[in-house]
Parts: C-alpha cells; sequence; structure tokens
C-alpha cells in the first residue's frame, strides 16, 4: 500500500536494486546468498528491496 | 493424533522453506512489532497467523520439541520432513491459514470484544439480570456502557444486529459459524468455551480457536459496508499499518503538504530511530 511512495533509492544504490533482483532465486527469499554476492549490501538493504520484489513491481 | 491446529503450525513452518530460524518463527506467532518479523511474516506469507499464538519460550520449546519427537520436523534446518509435509498439504490446512486474519488482529479482537459485552449487557437489562461481564478489558467495557446509555431505538436495531450477523454466518458456513455462534454471552446462557466448542465439533480446543478466529474475521469482511453492526468497529482501524505508524507516516506523507517534512524531520518529530519508521511504511 505504501510501497508506491517509499523512495527505495535513497537507501539502496539503483545498481545493487538491479544485482539483488537478478541475483534473486524465484522460489526463496533468502537473505544470506544474496548478501554473500553483492559488495558491500546490508541484510536491511536486500530486505528493502525484496519487500518490492514481492509486489510484483520491476522496479529501477 | 493430529489436529488441524498442528497443521496450520506445521504449514507454517513449510512457509518459511528453512531460510529463517526458529526464533523468527517464534516472533511471527507473538506478533512482535519488529521491523524483521514484520517483513518476515510479509514474505513468507505468514500474516494470517501474526500474533495468533502467543506461546512462551517455554511452550514454543516443548511444541517444536513434540513436533520433532513425532518425526514431523527436523529442527537442525527448521524444515518438515515429508511426513510434516503431508499433514501441511490437505487444503484444510491451508484454507484454516489463510482466513486467519492475524494482520487485522487489534481490529477484528476489540470489535468482538464490543459486541459480544454488548449483547451480554443488553440481554441482562432486559431481564433485569446481574452479570459477570464476559470481556475484562477496560476500553470494551467503557464503550459499551456509553452506548448502552444512550437513547435508541433499539429493538429494530437489534434486529438488524440479528439479521446482519444470520446472513453473514450463513455466508461463512460451518465450522467457522458453529464457532461463533456458540461464543456469545446473552442473559440465561454463557458463551462456550474452546473445550466445550472443540467437544460440539469433534475437533481439539486449539482448533476450535482458530475455527472461532477464523469465523469472526471472515465474518467482519463478510459484512456489506453499511451494515449496521460495523457500528462495533467505530473508531478502530482496518489497516495493517499501526496508529503510531500511521501518525508517523502523514507527517511526511506527499499528500499533506502543509506539514512538509523530510523522512527524517518526521522521524524526529515522532521520535522514532529512522530505521524503524522506515519499515513501519512498507
Amino acid at each position: 500500500m505504501y510501497l508506491d511512495e517509499f523512495p527505495l533509492a535513497q537507501f539502496v544504490p539503483p545498481e545493487q536494486i538491479k544485482q539483488v533482483e537478478q541475483l534473486r532465486d524465484e522460489s526463496s527469499w533468502a537473505l544470506k546468498p544474496i548478501f554473500e554476492k553483492v559488495d558491500g549490501i546490508s541484510y536491511f538493504q536486500i530486505r528493502l528491496v525484496f519487500a518490492r520484489l514481492k509486489r510484483g513491481e520491476t522496479f529501477v | 493424533m493430529v489436529h488441524l491446529a498442528d497443521g496450520v503450525l506445521l504449514l507454517a513452518i513449510q512457509r518459511l522453506r528453512g531460510e529463517r530460524s526458529e526464533r523468527s518463527l517464534f516472533h511471527v506467532l507473538n506478533g512482535k512489532r519488529s521491523a524483521t518479523t514484520l517483513q518476515d511474516a510479509f514474505f513468507y506469507d505468514l500474516e494470517p497467523i501474526f500474533g495468533l499464538f502467543p506461546y512462551t519460550k517455554y511452550d514454543y520449546e516443548k511444541l517444536l520439541a513434540s513436533f520433532e519427537k513425532r518425526g514431523w520436523l527436523n529442527r537442525a534446518s527448521f524444515t518438515l520432513t515429508e511426513a510434516g509435509t503431508m499433514l501441511a498439504s490437505p487444503d484444510a490446512v491451508s484454507d484454516l491459514f489463510d482466513r486467519l486474519g492475524g494482520e487485522y488482529r487489534d481490529y477484528t479482537t476489540m470489535t468482538w470484544k464490543r459486541l459480544s459485552l454488548f449483547i451480554q449487557t443488553f440481554m441482562s437489562l432486559k431481564h433485569e439480570r446481574t452479570f459477570y461481564p464476559v470481556q475484562a478489558d477496560r476500553l470494551a467495557e467503557r464503550w459499551v456502557k456509553q452506548i448502552v446509555r444512550t437513547e435508541r431505538e433499539w429493538q429494530s436495531l437489534i434486529q438488524s444486529f440479528h439479521q446482519e450477523l444470520e446472513t453473514a454466518l450463513e455466508t461463512i458456513g460451518d465450522p467457522y459459524a458453529t464457532a461463533v455462534v456458540y461464543r456469545f454471552t446473552g442473559a440465561f446462557e454463557t458463551g462456550y468455551t474452546y473445550e466445550q466448542i472443540a467437544a460440539l465439533l469433534d475437533v481439539d480446543a486449539r482448533t476450535a480457536r482458530l475455527y472461532f478466529l477464523a469465523g469472526w474475521n471472515a465474518l467482519l469482511w463478510e459484512l456489506p459496508q453499511d451494515a449496521k453492526l460495523l457500528g462495533f468497529a467505530h473508531g478502530l482501524s482496518s489497516e495493517r499499518m499501526t496508529l503510531s505508524a500511521r501518525e508517523s507516516y502523514e507527517q511526511f506523507s506527499p499528500a499533506d503538504r502543509s506539514s512538509k517534512f523530510s523522512l527524517t524531520d518526521g522521524c524526529a518529530r515522532a521520535r522514532l530511530k529512522i530505521m524503524w519508521l522506515r519499515w513501519r511504511c512498507i
């Protein structure tokens, strides 16, 4: 409901968002595999991107 | 013996797919309002059970140990065994799970408290009987006292309540309807305990409780928007967001340009940590 207005780009750089989107295994919301593959990203940032993905929106 | 309530908990474990710890499910079941728990509930479709199983750590440990002992759960990976997966798979389990409405529990619980106490109060007044309130909740008590004291055409209103309840109960069907109906207390009859309802429905008490929760939740959403019964939800928010989160959100909402707060200002005003607020808004 509030995702549309959430300023995600303020918290996660666009290139990291893209990386998370590409790396995410379709059947899983596991954080660790992504945390290990994306340089300098925090679990919190992965969760932010996941929240957007969960709503089925692509987003750059 | 395997009960539907066990199936619901097993399904919750299954939905976590071994990607979260035992403790994370514990927090979801208890309804902890931390960012991580809210997200876990959101990502893994556990919102319907959010806060509906307020276990102590001891009871939760006992529950998991019993699941393991019965060969349903692999605790090292926090995943289900084949037997556990089978028990979590029937449609009856997922149907009940998805009807529970844990994400709206503040709204549904208070509405129930008000209505059940009102009916008890009204019927007892009508038959001039004293009674022990069926709800020990100060806010609900105060609300009902206020309502009962107002001058209204009660008879026709009560008939409308009855009609609306009956129609909604017919739609939600059994066993949910039975579990809801028998929880009501009148002037002469006391509402059934979950154990008594369980005996009626031939299930265990935990499943009876879930039938009631699912039934009441479904009933509220079945009511038409102009239903008189929704007066019992007056002043309650059916949003998933908490009231404090809503206030904070509004402080920097683009819709409210009079405030023009940035995210950081909004947090400072609400005395919230920024990390916290970010997630409460999602």
